[in-house]
């Protein structure tokens, strides 16, 4: 069972930057996370050079943690660092006060908003939220009670006041069935105000694509033209006023409609042009192949996706390759929309276009990255031994957001591991991976086919379980994981690829 | 920020927050060589890492000195504190007792001449009593808390002048402990003694009392640009403060040296 502890290192000399620090343990992170050792923090004091690294792991991997944070530190900082007795035991044992952060901001929304039409007053309610999110522990919950914007002696007395109304067994550190039958409805309700505000609104383009509405994109194109952060929140809420009641709106519609928001918002900053001009900019441009030119459509972007994600051998699946082209059309706006005032247009040479392609694709598949330096084979057993450590390591996790945090490192490694079996280049993403999985199992050994489905299955289960989890909510994904372990183990005793 | 850190069945109050400078009153003198590193570590930081425990009724210094008193020359407004209410039977207060090596066969009565050793029975030194200890067991008589540290700086100063610097433990693990060489035991003070002499200006010796503050938050690193501003704005210092995420870290924790109480580190 995985348990925190602070590991002390003393550096031989000060690290040549403090990025050098950085790296380094950023490169530890991801040796570790292998092991199923989690790297949760670190803070380093220059006038003793001690470097404390805070670490979530099984106390039998303690020892082999320390080494591959000290390997770290020399390869990358360049500063030999010895392991330093910080406890009886070498090791401080410690403990999280806090929650992580999706939870900690679940609460702290959930303090600042209304929380009327519960059988609890709303000190109770809270403090109740805290309760089962710290793991039920009342000293924890009272600790942290202040970083989260509440009155640690209102907390306490409010989880007493729960323990005479029957809802916790403060003893014992256990929800009773009131409570979870309240936290079962209350979560997903409160999680339910954070859903977006404009959903399922179809966009047409002038090419006939449709694809649903994204404020996240929009947001993206509105930064990439240069428009000041700050209009940026203004314009999704008067967007999303505009749009509601709607099922589909054209691409020109709503370039028009933020255009004109913009123009309102900043008149003398030429920022609706601007916007306008970023996001045809497409239009403007096109790239010399051979003796001809091109203009960069859809079409020419796939294919040159294609072919750079293709490059390592492996077929890289549609959904990946959307994913790429869309990105590399970013690239390419960003490049020729730094004129301030639109431009008349641009030709681009195919290389140039092309190093844009390769330098977008680790953003889409860091496999595409790592396939330079290992093969397929290597790669998805490096892949197999992460994923299982993942899934292991979110079971035993007792923080909700982090343990859907690690489950999806975990299926997302997992998934790969298996694409990369079945001839295909994974992406970055869980979803994509999972689809391109499903059209492939029949190129799967067949020992595997029967596994990689279950799994597939499972890992969507996983995915679609939210971070914030109700009680019932938190058996199910609990289920679905230690099942997820199983089905992988069956699959790695299956198959001799797996290491 | 209000913390109340559970300590079994109790719970211990403090408070993270921004002080004046001005407003804090030292109860021991500082080292000066221990003054001058800490201040050059200062002119060259970016945080003050660990916040100075004061009492939150007087802001009297129980921990930090020197990390006061090096702000306070670098001319800094204001130090982050943790208070706690000394008051509070949870914090503890031991004094400092002085190890030396003996060189040679010198007696105790040869060392300190001039001052009234009492030979006193092994096992019935109180708390209170300005003691020596060497193979014997000697009282040295005193007035007042102020007239007992006194005489131990002076005692303090005519031991290390023969036998060298001496190490420092806490009273509590010597008595009834075997001394080697020779043990100069401080009277350990009362809470109210202490913030008496704070409140007249009355330094007392450096390494005088060992104050033992079951649960203290370290690593806060907060920006020392902060501290450096003649107006702090306290609901920025909190918010600060609020982001950070603590460990508890079960003792003992070994750094700079041994911490026998709980930490709460802002890693």
């Amino acid at each position: 069972m995985a348990q925190e502890f602070l590991v002390g290192f003393r550096l031989s000399e000060p690290p040549r930057a403090g990025e050098a620090l950085e790296a380094a343990l950023s490169e530890a992170k991801a040796s570790l996370e292998a092991m199923g050792v989690a790297l949760k923090g670190w803070d380093y004091d220059g006038s003793e050079r001690l470097l404390l690294v805070h670490i979530s792991a099984p106390p039998e991997l303690l020892e082999r943690a320390a080494e591959g944070i000290a390997r770290a530190l020399s390869g990358t900082a360049g500063a030999e660092a010895r392991l330093e007795k910080l406890s009886r035991d070498t090791f401080a044992p410690a403990r999280s006060a806090v929650p992580s952060q999706p939870v900690a901001g679940f609460l702290l929304r959930a303090a600042s908003g209304g929380l009327e039409g519960y059988p609890l007053g709303r000190d109770e309610l809270l403090a109740l939220l805290l309760f089962y999110f710290v793991g039920c522990d009342r000293e924890r919950a009272i600790l942290a009670a202040p970083f989260l914007g509440l009155d640690s002696d209102t907390v306490k007395d409010a989880l007493d006041g729960l323990a005479s109304k029957g809802y916790v067994d403060l003893a014992k550190g256990a929800l009773l069935k009131p409570a979870e039958r309240l936290l079962n409805a209350a979560i997903p309700a409160l999680r339910a105000r954070a859903s977006r505000v404009v959903e399922g609104v179809r966009v047409v383009d002038e090419e006939g694509n449709v694809e649903v509405f994204s404020a996240e994109k929009l947001a993206a194109s509105l930064y990439g033209s240069g428009v000041p952060q700050s209009l940026i929140p203004a314009i999704l809420d008067s967007l999303s006023a505009s749009l509601r009641g709607r099922s589909v709106v054209s691409k020109r519609a709503l370039v028009a409609m933020v255009s004109a928001l913009l123009e309102d918002l900043e008149p003398d900053a030429g920022a609706g042009v601007r916007f306008a001009s970023y996001v045809y900019a497409l239009d403007r441009v096109y790239v010399r192949v051979g003796a001809s030119l091109s203009k960069p459509r859809w079409s020419f972007l796939r294919r040159l996706s294609r072919e750079v994600l293709g490059e390592r051998g492996l077929t890289p699946p549609p959904r990946l390759v959307e994913l790429h082209a869309e990105l590399l059309a970013r690239e390419v706006r960003e490049l020729v929309s730094s004129a301030p005032w639109g431009f008349e247009g641009r030709v681009l040479e195919l290389e140039e276009v092309k190093r844009l392609a390769e330098l977008a694709a680790p953003k889409v598949s860091v496999a595409w990255l790592e396939l330079r330096s290992a093969s397929a084979g290597e790669l998805a057993s490096e892949y197999w031994s992460r994923g299982v450590s993942g899934v292991r390591a979110a079971a035993e996790s007792s923080d909700c957001a982090e343990r859907k945090e690690l489950a999806l490192r975990g299926v997302l490694l997992l998934s790969s591991a298996l694409l990369l079996l079945a001839g295909a280049l994974p992406s970055n993403f869980v979803r994509v991976n999972l689809g391109a999985l499903r059209s492939r199992l029949s190129k799967l050994p067949e020992d595997v086919r029967i596994g990689a489905s279950r799994l597939c299955t499972l890992s969507a289960a996983v995915a679609r379980s939210p971070a914030i989890a109700a009680p019932r909510e938190s058996r199910k994904l609990a289920k679905a994981l230690g099942e997820l372990a199983e089905v992988a183990e069956r699959l790695a005793s299956a198959q001799r690829f797996i290491a | 920020m209000k913390l109340k850190v559970p300590l079994g069945q109790r719970y211990l109050e403090l408070e993270l927050a921004p002080a004046k400078i001005d407003e804090l009153h030292p109860h021991e003198e500082v080292i000066p060589e221990h003054l001058e590193r800490l201040k050059a570590a200062f002119a060259v930081s970016v945080y003050q890492r660990n916040p100075i425990i004061v009492d939150s009724r007087t802001g009297c210094v129980l921990d930090g000195t020197h990390r006061w008193a090096a702000m306070k020359a670098l001319g800094f407004k204001w130090v982050a504190v943790c208070r706690v209410d000394y008051l509070d039977p949870l914090v503890e207060l031991d004094s400092w007792a002085r190890l030396y090596r003996v060189k040679g066969g010198l007696s105790v009565e040869e060392l300190l001449a001039g001052y009234e050793l009492e030979p006193a029975a092994p096992g019935a030194l109180s708390e209170r009593d300005l003691a020596v200890i060497a193979g014997a067991v000697y009282k040295v008589p005193y007035g007042s808390a102020w007239e007992a540290y006194r005489k131990v700086r002076e005692m303090d100063e005519r031991l290390s002048s023969l036998l060298g610097k001496p190490s420092y433990v806490a009273r509590l693990s010597v008595e009834g402990a075997r001394v080697e060489g020779v043990a100069l035991l401080p009277p350990r003070l009362r809470k109210e003694e202490v913030l008496e002499l704070s409140r007249k200006g009355l330094l007392l010796p450096p390494k005088s009392t060992r104050h033992v503050v079951p649960a203290r938050p370290m690593g806060v690193n907060v920006p020392l640009k902060l501290l450096r501003a003649d107006l702090l704005d306290a609901e920025l210092f909190d918010e600060y403060i609020r982001q950070k995420r603590p460990l508890v870290v079960k003792p003992p924790l070994l750094l700079d040296r041994e911490y026998g109480e709980t930490i709460l580190y802002f890693s």
